[in-house]
């Protein structure tokens, strides 16, 4: 009977450690001061601002002492756009960013169609699609695309600076 | 015989650089802004990175009838998408020159349904291109064919 409270015990002892032990971590990747640019003369009405982003999950990977293959899935926490100059946001009506790169699709990430008077910075609704998120963060690089409706022409360059927030799961 | 080897590997070299440039040249004739068969949009296609991608950049009608407001796209099966105008839309995504004047693996999102079809694309000619978008396989699918703009 003692034999077999112990190995009870044991066995249970086990399957305790095998679930603390493959529980799921979070943790966030923040990828900031991202450049987004477009060259001026810009005109009324859809335009694009480009920014490329070299893979930054290496290196926090290695930070973490974690294997990349260990990373479940990925999802964007926060998104947002600001200018460093004298211009203001609501030069656009609408704006919407996408994430591309040559070996993986395009994923639509964060969108905002109605921005504030003056708005120096600004916090875009996250998009549903980011299935493939963690394809593009393991690519050497990618862009970042952003598709933006201008209210009227634009008479310089554009300058945008983007900030984004990753939930990683592991 | 040296001047015989040495004039083959000059003609072959002037051969392939001829070919790299025309394949080179015929991958970026899909840059541009083009009008579909119903003449009720323009799309310009532009390539990011070694892919081509199209976005919606003029409507005919460019507001909703009903609201006198910006077409929205609102059979986005993502609904924070929703609420965004049609036009600046990117409905192209994807597309990667196969040779032979066709660009292929891409997708094509159609608005008006909110479905978004896999599609190739075959250039006629430099202001003519040939877009089918399909399920599945190329033979379930619709063609339409599309005109280069003056606008470009």
């Amino acid at each position: 009977m003692k034999i077999m409270i112990l190995f009870s015990g044991i066995i249970f002892m086990f399957l305790f450690l095998s679930a603390c032990s493959n529980k799921e971590k979070t943790a966030t990747l923040v990828i900031d001061n991202i450049s987004i640019s477009a060259e001026g003369p810009l005109f009324e009405g859809a335009n694009t601002a480009q920014g490329e982003v070299p893979n930054r999950i290496n290196a926090w990977a290695k930070e973490h002492g974690i294997e990349l293959s260990q990373i479940t899935s990925a999802s964007l926490k926060k998104v947002t756009i600001s200018v460093n100059d004298t211009s203001n946001l609501d030069l656009f009506s609408s704006i919407n960013m996408q994430f591309a790169s040559d070996q993986t699709d395009m994923i639509q990430a964060a969108v905002i169609n109605k921005i504030q008077p003056d708005s120096k910075k600004i916090e875009l609704t996250l998009s549903g699609e980011q299935k493939d998120l963690i394809k593009v963060l393991k690519q050497d690089k990618f862009t970042i695309v952003v598709d933006a409706i201008l209210n009227k022409d634009y008479d310089a360059n554009i300058n945008l600076l983007g900030n984004i927030e990753i939930e990683l799961k592991y | 015989m040296k001047i015989y080897y040495l004039l083959l590997s000059g003609l072959f070299a002037i051969t392939s650089i001829g070919i790299a440039n025309v394949q080179a040249g015929d991958e970026d004739k899909l840059i541009g802004v083009w009008e579909p068969g119903d003449v009720r949009s323009k799309i310009k296609i532009e390539k990011i990175g070694n892919k081509y991608y199209g976005k919606v950049i003029w409507l005919k009608i460019p507001n909703d009838p009903e609201t006198q407001k910006p077409k929205l796209d609102r059979n986005n099966p993502d609904t924070a998408m929703r609420k965004n105008p049609i036009k600046g839309n990117r409905i192209l995504k994807d597309f990667v020159y196969k040779g032979d004047k066709e660009w292929g693996g891409g997708t094509i999102y159609d608005p008006k349904n909110g479905k978004t079809y896999k599609c190739v694309i075959n250039m006629k000619d430099d202001n003519t291109i040939d877009i089918r978008g399909f399920i599945g396989i190329k033979t379930f699918g619709r063609t339409d064919t599309w005109k280069r703009t003056v606008t470009d």
